[in-house]
């Protein structure tokens, strides 16, 4: 907690999570911070994907994950450039798995000094205040985390 | 929303709240911004000794109460000095109420860019995660609330 180096963002690309990309750009570039933008695909996604495989031979599981990296690998670098930030270092991450074990996987790799998340993202209810996963990392999280309300 | 320029940080000179009153000053040196340190007396306290003082001729519930805070502003005092900013770029405030309520209000009445306070306080048991004020901090914060474990 003695230096504020890399700056860890949540992003589910919800309204939520691109506030929260912006707001952390604009604080790296203030404090010189890079910038690591982590996505991660969720389990339930993939499981519910893979039911369909099983069921229906049309549908390519290996197309189906490659097309949806490469889309959020897009979005990301479509979010980066709309915050036309001065900030040299950004990094983008995709994971697999759920949210909230990925998120402290990436943090325990990765050492960033903050953890930046909107407070609810894409999955959740339209009137539920606070999202599960950030009330996990709430719980959890080892760093120190921001967590943003959306205006 | 993202010029960080007043960090206000929730103390109950708790271990917890001392951590973020740490952090926080690593984030006023980082952004160049000023510290405004609130502590709330809180309502059930309060209610507690006015309840003792009715029942006990010789226990003054109010100057009982003016005592701790004098010795709070005296807390207040030693912690400003050790921190080694310029005296001019904080500010401390002792309110007396129901806590989410006065941190609300404070940051309503003086506008801070960001809430800084740790996981729990004070009053809460051993094994609570999160403390409850934190907690409704979390659903009701206007502004960027960080918060911090301890570790």
């Amino acid at each position: 907690m003695d230096d504020l180096q890399t700056i860890m963002v949540a992003v589910d690309f919800s309204e939520y999570s691109i506030n929260a990309v912006h707001y952390a750009m604009k604080m790296a570039g203030d404090v010189h911070a890079s910038i690591l933008l982590v996505n991660v695909i969720n389990q339930k996604e993939i499981d519910a994907a893979q039911k369909i495989a099983a069921e229906y031979q049309a549908f390519d599981m290996q197309k189906y994950m490659q097309d949806t990296i490469s889309f959020r690998k897009k979005e990301f670098e479509r979010i980066i450039a709309e915050c036309g930030s001065n900030v040299p270092n950004v990094k983008t991450s995709i994971r697999i798995g759920f949210p909230c074990e990925e998120l402290l996987k990436e943090i325990d790799e990765k050492k960033p000094d903050l953890l930046i998340m909107g407070t609810k993202g894409r999955t959740n209810l339209v009137d539920t205040i606070i999202g599960s996963c950030t009330q996990k990392m709430f719980r959890r999280s080892p760093i120190a985390l921001l967590i943003l309300r959306n205006h | 929303m993202t010029e960080i320029k007043k960090i206000m940080v929730a103390v109950d000179f708790s271990e917890y709240s001392i951590t973020a009153v740490n952090y926080a000053i690593l984030l006023a040196r980082k952004f160049d911004a000023c510290l405004l340190l609130v502590n709330v007396f809180d309502q059930k306290e309060m209610n507690a000794l006015k309840k003792i003082s009715k029942e006990h001729q010789n226990f003054d519930g109010e100057s009982y109460i003016q005592d701790i805070i004098d010795k709070r502003k005296i807390d207040f005092q030693k912690m400003i000095q050790n921190i080694g900013m310029n005296e001019s770029k904080i500010e401390t405030n002792i309110r007396k109420g129901v806590i989410h309520k006065e941190l609300l209000d404070e940051i309503d009445e003086k506008k801070p860019d960001l809430l800084i306070m740790g996981t729990k306080g004070n009053s809460e048991l051993m094994d609570t995660d999160v403390g409850s004020c934190t907690k409704r901090m979390c659903r009701r914060c206007p502004i960027p609330l960080l918060i911090l474990r301890n570790h």
